[in-house]
């Protein structure tokens, strides 16, 4: 056993992507090498916690997964340029804020959150999209809504095949009660 | 595995409930608890069932400690792993877990161990993920959410089986530095 153990042999061990032959050469050196065991603790941590973690801008298989494992979800559509009231009710975990938008010829999607005087919150570069669903998942849990300020703005960045941008931006006003 | 081997040999020496010999019981398994847990969480895939191999694993091993029955004291950790895997696998036949042996008593209770492994903060980690790009997110969240295999993946992506595993490396190494770093 190489050592330390390289990255990518950790997370292909505990992503189970190894010969049994592997594992078990992996599983004897972490008994005896400090370093290489806390590197596997840390690949660890984050592969549990990967588990049941939704991404802030989802698809709907996300969603349903989550909902699977109990999450309660609130759907709301927005349409670009009408501001809209999102409700966060008790016994609500999730948000869902469906931006509503054509996507049948969108080869790359981007979101940047904005607060309304245009400051930027978060930005996200690469986001995931379903062309078929016609929406754009913004996936908003509780804690979201109760670290960041309450109206925001969510700018989405299409870039289509020829490479044409269009941009569409939405305002979500998010409310607790 | 010095610390180990010196550990032992206190154990061994030392007769009864002496302190010397309570005391290395405990720091022994307080060094071998995360690792033994860590092959529980990664073989049995559960924090209930890798706790308790941590247990009987314990129990195991000052057994035999204490009775001087470990003959390469310059290997210990061999020991530990070899009765972990042996645990695991009379587990996965749906064996009965065996008794502890008369009178033992482990030195920690689970409260005293380390933490676990699910200390890493779900809400960063949720904004991180958004980091990584799309395609990226989505082979880590059908590697270690759908628990898909990496054939799996390169069947639905319409990949080949190395690009899954590049962008399935590339996206734990950004997370991790994501989630373990200072900006989200």
């Amino acid at each position: 056993m190489n050592c330390p153990i390289p990255h990518e042999l950790l997370v292909r061990y505990w992503a189970r992507d190894l010969p049994e032959a592997e594992v078990d050469a992996i599983d004897e050196h972490l008994f005896g090498c400090d370093a290489c065991f806390e590197a596997s603790s840390r690949v660890a941590a984050l592969a549990r916690a990967l588990t049941d973690v939704i991404p802030p801008i989802a698809i709907d298989r996300d969603l349903e997964l989550a909902q699977g494992r109990g999450l309660r979800q609130a759907s709301n559509d927005f349409l670009p340029g009408v501001p809209k009231e999102a409700w966060l009710r008790p016994g609500t975990d999730l948000l869902v804020h469906r931006l509503r938008l054509e996507l049948e010829d969108v080869e790359r999607v981007s979101v940047d959150v904005l607060l309304p005087n245009g400051t930027a919150l978060l930005s996200f570069a690469d986001a995931p999209f379903d062309r078929s669903s016609g929406a754009v998942l913004i996936a908003c849990r509780r804690h979201f809504v109760e670290q960041f300020p309450p109206d925001v703005d969510f700018v989405v960045h299409c870039q289509d095949r020829s490479g044409h941008e269009s941009v569409t931006k939405y305002t979500v006003l998010h409310r607790v009660g | 595995m010095t610390e180990f081997r010196e550990l032992v040999r206190c154990v061994a020496a030392h007769d009864g409930e002496a302190a010397e010999r309570v005391a290395a019981e405990r720091e022994l398994f307080l060094l071998l608890a995360p690792r033994i847990r860590l092959y529980g969480l990664r073989h049995l895939r559960s924090e209930t069932a890798a706790a308790d191999l941590v247990q009987e694993v314990g129990v195991v091993l000052l057994e035999a400690v204490r009775a001087g029955r470990i003959e390469d004291l310059e290997h210990i950790e061999r020991f530990v792993f070899g009765t972990c895997r042996h645990l695991v696998s009379r587990s996965r036949r749906n064996e009965r877990r065996a008794q502890a042996f008369a009178g033992a008593v482990l030195p920690l209770s689970d409260t005293e161990l380390p933490p676990s492994f699910s200390s890493v903060d779900s809400a960063r980690l949720a904004l991180c993920l958004g980091r990584v790009g799309a395609r990226e997110q989505r082979v880590v969240l059908l590697s270690f959410q759908e628990e898909r295999s990496a054939d799996e993946i390169a069947s639905e992506l319409g990949i080949s089986v190395g690009n899954v595993r590049v962008l399935r490396h590339r996206a734990m190494r950004a997370l991790q530095r994501c989630v373990e770093g200072s900006v989200a």
